[in-house]
């Protein structure tokens, strides 16, 4: 279980991210998490809210997008998604798949902010 | 106040894949071959890798070992008997290592990075957590023992399929534990397609020479050329 290890890079990252912008909230962090991961979903939510605590990320909402696995057939040409058990059988004609080019995600994409100096500019004009 | 979208594209593991990143270049310029050894606890990691370092020794090669546990030093005296120099990291209950606790044993052990061919770490026994984790090798290593089921790699395809390379351990029990060889050799081929594997045993010696040379062909491969 290292999923609260994972957790606090997330709050590590998201913070170096945002370091620019320090009166704004996170309120919502986009994941992508891959099935071969080695995360998992349940155990990584559980410890957001943990992680988050004493954050800015307090009380962010975090989804997380699970990403299959993707590798190239050379059988059939394309590319595919494999699955448990048989990472490396190609689902569309059975053939071998080669090393996966997605799978392993563990990345943040985005993340939802309120910028409270925002707030005045846009409000500026309607005054 | 209107929330809005910030796009961030970023690795969770940012920090320790630059980190890992900054290693790896590290033991390049100095020659050094980095190897992360993986696999679930009582696999044989230890005592194949205390055969590795003695086979190495034996031909001249510079090594040394880096070796995590949960609580004790108990693999760290083990690697020593070999006469290599041998670092133990506690992690103190994580689960696994990570690159920054690589960069602090090296500078605590005071080795010269110049001095060494092979760089050994042994992580921490756990077929789930280090997967994750980069720590600057060139050469991720699982290893599974014939006494722990066939079907092991299926169970455990993040970390297997991490991996670079795969070493099946404690080979002079397979008759007695009637070892199914051609079923964990399609369980591996399910998770990591191509996947090299040697089969060893610690005890007999077996098919630690070949692994050995692989090594240092290996080695020699990522030298620069010219």
């Amino acid at each position: 279980m290292h999923e609260l290890s994972i957790a606090h890079s997330l709050v590590e990252t998201v913070e170096d991210a945002l370091s620019d912008k320090p009166d704004v909230k996170v309120t919502a962090v986009y994941l992508r998490l891959g099935v071969l991961s080695g995360v998992e979903a349940d155990s990584l939510l559980f410890c957001f809210d943990i992680a988050t605590g004493d954050t800015r990320l307090a009380g962010a909402k975090l989804v997380i997008e699970p990403v299959p696995a993707r590798a190239y057939c050379s059988a059939c040409g394309r590319d595919v998604s494999p699955a448990a058990p048989h990472w490396s059988r190609c689902p569309e004609c059975g053939g071998t798949c080669g090393k996966l080019s997605a799978g392993r995600d563990l990345q943040i994409e985005s993340v939802e902010v309120l910028d409270p100096n925002e707030e005045t500019i846009d409000e500026a004009p309607l005054a | 106040m209107k929330p809005r979208l910030l796009e961030i594209r970023k690795g969770v593991l940012e920090k320790n894949d630059l980190l890992a990143e900054r290693l790896r270049s590290r033991f390049h310029a100095a020659g050094v071959y980095a190897l992360n050894w993986v696999s679930s606890p009582g696999t044989g990691k230890t005592a194949l890798l205390e055969a590795t370092l003695r086979r190495m020794r034996e031909r001249g090669l510079r090594v040394a070992a880096l070796v995590g546990d949960v609580a004790t030093e108990n693999d760290a005296n083990r690697l020593a008997r070999s006469g290599a120099p041998v670092r133990q990291i506690v992690t103190g209950g994580n689960c696994h290592l990570e690159a920054d606790m690589i960069e602090s044993h090296l500078t605590a052990a005071g080795w010269d990075l110049n001095d060494l061919d092979f760089l050994f770490i042994e992580n921490v026994g756990n077929l789930v957590c280090p997967s994750s984790y980069d720590l600057g090798e060139d050469l991720r290593v699982v290893l599974l023992s014939v006494t722990e089921g066939e079907d092991k790699p299926l169970k455990y395809p993040s970390l297997f399929n991490s991996s670079d390379v795969a070493l099946i351990t404690k080979i002079d029990l397979a008759e007695a534990v009637e070892f199914d060889r051609a079923a964990a050799l399609a369980s591996l081929e399910a998770v990591r397609p191509g996947l090299r594997v040697f089969e060893t045993s610690a005890k007999t010696g077996s098919g630690v020479a070949a692994w050995v040379d692989f090594l240092v062909e290996q080695r020699a491969s990522l030298r620069p050329q010219g």
